[in-house]
């Protein structure tokens, strides 16, 4: 009984060491944003690799993710006899809820890995400290480019994500539930207010911050060859799928609970 | 030139070195022995400041380097060149890309000039021109090594050199051409250089001294001749399977020192 104390106690302590050192690394990177040099190339790298590469994904995802809510949601609206009100669902749950998780997590699960595997391989073998052997400043030379770059691409990807979900729901609104697109579209338009635009553009900007953080600290924190490089990259997957998830909850309850009378 | 004072250096809880002390003087080479796993490689980190001591004084040029800010250090690892095991080259930059990184990335040079010097610092590790546009991976091993050596010397026109197993892999002739190498960039500039190997062959080839490192602990300092003389048992361990090597270079001795084989 007295082991499985101490062995919750030792795992506590890690992941309390963890979270504090991520703390420290993402602050590191955040100051590493700004002053000198500028990697003016890697970043507009990394944005082609986050935003061209990620944009038939992001595409694909909207367009099947918002017809599918679309064919929910007038099925369920049928029976109340409220089809009409489609275009205002859809456009709430794909501006405030559907197109920042799902980018997010396509995001998450293409970039993050690729991040993470990147940096974790230079780390394995020996780059990041020739790197350093060089005066080069391998966070700033490889992180705050990501972190830049994904602050950038992923609201644009989500704004393109939600856009083509909207798309896709209003196909379904024509071609299924028989609605007349002027109707829907006024209803999708009517729901883009300030409040839900702002609450669909803050979540893709946190996200990509929760992105970055976690790909680059486990690319850093690598060690163990080759397996340490694959179990980092499935670290890095599994820990940000899971904390955009939580933080996606945190900040619509929080953005509910200050700015209902807004949204 | 370089001086460790008293290293202790913790991973975790493992201890990697123990008390370990020694002294690299201007032009000198140094040999740091021993098996795999024994703590070499990481006294080359320490001294670069690429890890800290967990206790203990790190001097390069009578400086204090073991407190350093990473932003101090990048002054001081101007003067240092260092050859990591098995190159660690850039796999995603080209050759030239990765020889001519340090002026790239720090000079305000043209690309043309870089260029140029990438090419005959290429020429001067033995390298023909050819490969200056094709990828680590494209490379047998040694050519890698050449180009981490060609990498290293451009960058900052070290006064020190550390070689972290430089010749490990390579067949004779390639090693024969790295140790050759070695030695000719010590010559011109005096340069003070750091060879960690397990290859004992090599490693009299190279060095002025020895230390031999065994279990993080420095259990032997000093030259060829006191080294092939040692009765300790861990340096005899370590030796016997190189007797071929160490059998040739008593011979020498002998002619050159009036060196006793039986004296061992």
């Amino acid at each position: 009984m007295f082991t499985i104390f101490v062995k919750i106690e030792d795992g506590l302590k890690k992941f309390i060491w963890e979270l504090q050192q991520m703390f420290f690394f993402s602050l590191k990177m955040i100051s590493t944003c700004f002053g000198r040099p500028i990697y003016v190339f890697e970043t507009f790298e990394q944005m082609h690799f986050i935003g061209i590469g990620s944009l038939y994904l992001v595409v694909l995802t909207g367009l099947f993710a918002g017809q599918g809510m679309a064919i929910q949601f007038s099925y369920e609206l049928a029976t109340l006899g409220s089809q009409n009100y489609l275009g205002r669902i859809l456009a709430i749950a794909v501006v405030r809820e559907l197109g920042p998780v799902l980018t997010g997590l396509m995001i998450a699960a293409r970039v993050s890995s690729g991040i993470t595997a990147e940096i974790a391989a230079m780390v394995s073998s020996h780059q990041v400290d020739a790197m350093r052997a060089f005066g080069i400043d391998p966070v700033r030379k490889l992180a705050a480019p990501r972190l830049i770059s994904l602050i950038v691409m992923v609201p644009a990807l989500t704004v393109i994500a939600d856009a083509i979900a909207l798309l896709g729901g209003w196909i379904i609104a024509i071609f299924i539930a028989h609605m007349s697109s002027t109707l829907y579209w006024a209803n999708v338009l009517d729901r883009l207010r300030f409040g839900n635009l702002f609450i669909g553009l803050l979540k893709p900007a946190i996200f990509s911050l929760v992105i970055a953080f976690i790909a680059c600290y486990k690319g850093f924190t690598t060690r163990g060859g080759t397996r340490g490089v694959g179990a980092s990259t499935t670290s890095s997957v599994v820990t940000s799928s899971i904390t955009l998830l939580i933080v996606n909850f945190l900040i619509t309850k929080l953005v509910i609970s200050l700015f209902a009378g807004y949204l | 030139m370089i001086r460790l004072e008293n290293i202790e250096y913790y991973i975790g809880d493992i201890h990697i070195i123990r008390d370990v002390s020694l002294e690299v003087d201007e032009g000198e080479t140094l040999s740091i022995i021993g098996q795999s796993g024994s703590g070499k490689s990481t006294l080359l980190k320490l001294i670069l400041g690429l890890s800290r001591p967990t206790s203990g004084r790190v001097y390069i040029d009578n400086i204090d380097i073991t407190d350093m800010k990473e932003v101090q250090l990048r002054e001081v690892r101007k003067r240092i060149g260092m050859v990591f095991q098995a190159g660690a080259l850039f796999d995603s930059l080209t050759v030239g890309e990765n020889v001519g990184y340090y002026l790239l990335e720090h000079s305000s040079m043209k690309l043309s000039d870089i260029s140029e010097e990438v090419q005959q610092m290429l020429s001067f590790v033995g390298l023909p021109a050819e490969i200056i546009d094709r990828l680590p991976d494209e490379l047998s091993g040694g050519q890698q090594r050449r180009v981490a050596i060609a990498r290293a010397l451009l960058s900052t026109k070290p006064r020190i050199m550390l070689y972290d197993e430089p010749t490990t892999g390579l067949d004779p002739e390639m090693t024969d051409r790295i140790v050759n190498l070695i030695m000719k960039i010590k010559e011109p500039r005096n340069v003070s250089q750091i060879v960690v190997t397990h290859q004992i062959a090599d490693a009299f080839n190279l060095a002025d001294r020895f230390v031999m490192i065994d279990g993080g602990r420095k259990i032997f300092d000093g030259d060829g001749k006191r080294l092939l003389g040692s009765t300790d048992e861990s340096i005899v361990k370590f030796l016997r399977p190189f007797n071929s090597v160490v059998s040739k270079h008593c011979e020498l001795l002998t002619q050159v020192n009036g060196y006793n084989e039986t004296s061992r």
